[in-house]
């Protein structure tokens, strides 16, 4: 069940936090510009109809799919769970009903997130988990049900086939490969703004 | 870099030469009349003009033709990108060209390209005792590519990070460049390498 309070305050963690990446002031004439950015329209049209969908308002988001494909060129599933502090930096992103996805993430751009393509997938049972401060770079796709650890950096045109992944390392290539990060793993804190270590913004 | 209207008009047209030159045609007043029309040049007249307002404090209208080219095409070229005559985009779709890229003249771009600072955490930007103080102003520094004359790129690729590239190069599709590469390189993979025959390169 989601509230109407928790997306309020859920669409005001995405915009501190993208004022924050673009090291803006938090103004009402900032909110007013970044509003009408591609991105920004994505991530509250995603929220309008992730609690429309959990509130028997299900009709309206078939006119919230039309406006999310024709101005930012998204598909983002309203079933799928995403926490506070989403930043959509591009367009053409393909988020599946079954992904889960924690506080803080960005995605740059052409990300597909799908179980559709592949045999012996339970689309029931099986979801796509993805911990907090991830990145995505542009044209990164993940296909297979994984569970992918906090601060995971994910780079541009990979293509993730493991099915779990430790924390401190990036990802890379196709099929994408472990990187070690050695600093990453003594890191407790962690900046909101692209999963880079560093202390917490408030 | 300051850009004059003789500047803009001479870049315009040496544009619509270089994309005569690949179509193997002549440049007449009726095919420029036609390229007006045509998405993919169209972007890159927009471009141009976007860039000349920006330097002569018509902020508001750069960023107005900015977000035309963004709703219409998804061609996301920042102004202070600087970029050679002879800028050709073959099909202008989800193209973004970030912020202090420099390329060459004559580049050719496919669809679906990105070229912009490495937006992930590397261990090369900062050393041991600078985590603490790498903060976002130190992000949006991040060094941007620099590419030589005569880029050539296939649909979908990715030039990111802190890199130098030659002239003459070719990335061929969907592939991720985050590395430094000599002239006439032809790169190709997730990561990119060098597949050059050591005869070509000269």
């Amino acid at each position: 069940m989601v509230t109407l309070r928790e997306t309020i305050s859920n669409i005001k963690a995405d915009f501190q936090r993208r004022l924050l990446l673009e090291g803006k002031r938090p103004s009402l004439l900032n909110k007013l510009r970044i509003c009408v950015k591609q991105g920004m329209v994505g991530v509250i049209l995603y929220r309008v109809s992730h609690f429309c969908v959990y509130n028997n308002l299900g009709f309206l988001t078939r006119f919230l799919s039309i406006i999310e494909l024709l101005y930012c060129k998204n598909e983002v599933s309203p079933m799928a769970i995403i926490g506070p502090g989403l930043v959509f930096e591009g367009v053409a992103i393909g988020i599946c009903s079954s992904a889960i996805i924690g506080k803080n993430c960005t995605f740059l751009g052409r990300n597909t997130l799908s179980l559709g393509m592949i045999e012996g997938v339970d689309l029931n049972k099986d979801a796509i988990t993805i911990g907090n401060y991830c990145v995505l770079g542009s044209g990164a796709r993940v296909m297979r049900p994984i569970n992918i650890a906090d601060g995971i950096q994910i780079k541009p045109n990979s293509v993730v086939m493991l099915t779990e992944t430790k924390q401190g390392c990036s990802l890379f290539g196709i099929p994408a490969r472990r990187r070690r990060i050695d600093s990453i793993e003594k890191i407790t804190q962690w900046n909101p703004l692209l999963g880079i270590p560093i202390a917490e913004v408030k | 870099m300051s850009q004059s209207t003789r500047q803009t008009i001479a870049l315009l047209r040496l544009d619509m030469k270089m994309r005569c030159d690949y179509e193997n045609k002549k440049l007449t007043w009726l095919r420029a009349l036609r390229f007006c029309f045509l998405h993919a040049t169209l972007s890159s007249i927009i471009y141009r003009l976007q860039v000349f307002f920006f330097y002569h404090y018509l902020k508001p209208l750069a960023s107005l033709l900015s977000f035309i080219n963004i709703i219409f095409f998804a061609v996301k070229i920042d102004s202070s990108a600087k970029i050679g005559p002879g800028f050709v985009m073959l099909h202008a779709n989800f193209i973004t060209i970030g912020a202090n890229v420099i390329i060459g003249k004559n580049c050719i771009l496919g669809h679906q390209n990105t070229i912009c600072a490495s937006p992930f955490y590397c261990e090369e930007n900062l050393e041991a005792d600078d985590v603490k103080t790498y903060l976002l102003e130190d992000i949006n520094a991040n060094k941007a590519p620099i590419i030589g004359d005569h880029l050539m790129m296939g649909g979908g690729s990715v030039i990111f990070g802190n890199i130098t590239l030659g002239t003459h190069v070719k990335v061929s599709m969907n592939s991720a460049v985050d590395k430094s590469f000599p002239d006439h390189a032809v790169l190709l993979g997730v990561p990119a390498r060098n597949v050059a025959k050591q005869s070509d390169q000269k």
